[in-house]
């Protein structure tokens, strides 16, 4: 089900709403939030193996946030390039850049500096020199085109009011064939078009 | 979200299962009202 984004919505003020809420994440990840965060949630409700949650930096699956499990929708190559976007403090894209290896490129977009800070710092703590991460945004990715082999991405894309720019950023960027491993929430109901005004449903 | 994958003119596109990610949060009862749930997805871009 698609969710049109109203004319009229704050598309910047969501932006910031959204910037802000994940700032708060990285910050304080045990703070008091509308939706589960941390490696035993993602074991225990999304399948995550927590053996291998336990060998990420602790400060990265604290702030993990996802409503899905990407690893579980297919294999990731070695070699490959992997770009995930809405990277956050990394926990996907740290997982992805252990499939594709040292011959591979493992890129994580995010537009909020803290999880760009903390999605670097833990990638150079457990040594994955093949992790890049960029300051960027869903509909403006800072990555050439046809360079990927397997977009990812966990909960950010129904953060984005332009979702079309979203997926059209996705098809240039994805090499032909490329494939895309979307987790993401999806609604069994038609949203009124007022309720798609609410920014508060929109951020939670 | 599946309409703009199927217009951008992904293959493949389907759903590969479902989560039940606010269960026991303080949304739970809004995103039952509206079916909200945490969803896999898969899409391949053309050749």
């Amino acid at each position: 089900m698609a969710i049109a984004c109203p004319v009229d919505l704050d598309t910047q003020q969501l932006r910031s709403e959204v910037s802000k809420i994940y700032s708060r994440v990285v910050a304080d990840p045990d703070g008091e939030f509308h939706f589960h965060r941390g490696p035993a949630y993602a074991a225990e409700f999304l399948g995550y193996n927590s053996e291998e949650l336990a060998t990420l930096p602790a400060e990265t699956t604290a702030a993990f946030a996802g409503m899905g499990n990407p690893h579980r929708i297919g294999s990731i190559r070695a070699g490959e390039t992997v770009l995930d976007i809405g990277c956050g403090a990394g926990m996907d894209l740290l997982l992805a850049a252990r499939q594709v290896g040292p011959t591979g490129r493992a890129i994580g977009v995010d537009m909020t500096d803290s999880m760009v800070e903390r999605a670097r710092s833990s990638a150079r703590a457990i040594g994955l020199a093949q992790v890049e991460v960029r300051k960027g945004d869903a509909t403006s990715l800072p990555v050439e085109s046809a360079s990927v082999d397997v977009v990812i991405s966990n909960s950010v894309l129904n953060l984005v009011p332009e979702k079309e720019r979203a997926f059209d950023e996705i098809v240039r960027v994805l090499k032909p064939g490329g494939r895309l491993h979307l987790a993401d929430i999806l609604l069994d109901v038609e949203l009124s078009e007022d309720t798609r005004r609410d920014i508060d449903l929109w951020t939670g | 979200m599946i309409d703009v994958l199927n217009r951008r003119g992904f293959e493949e596109v389907c759903i590969l299962e479902r989560f039940d990610s606010f269960r026991a949060t303080s949304k739970e009862a809004t995103a039952r009202k509206y079916g909200v749930r945490g969803a896999n997805i898969f899409a391949r871009k053309p050749e």
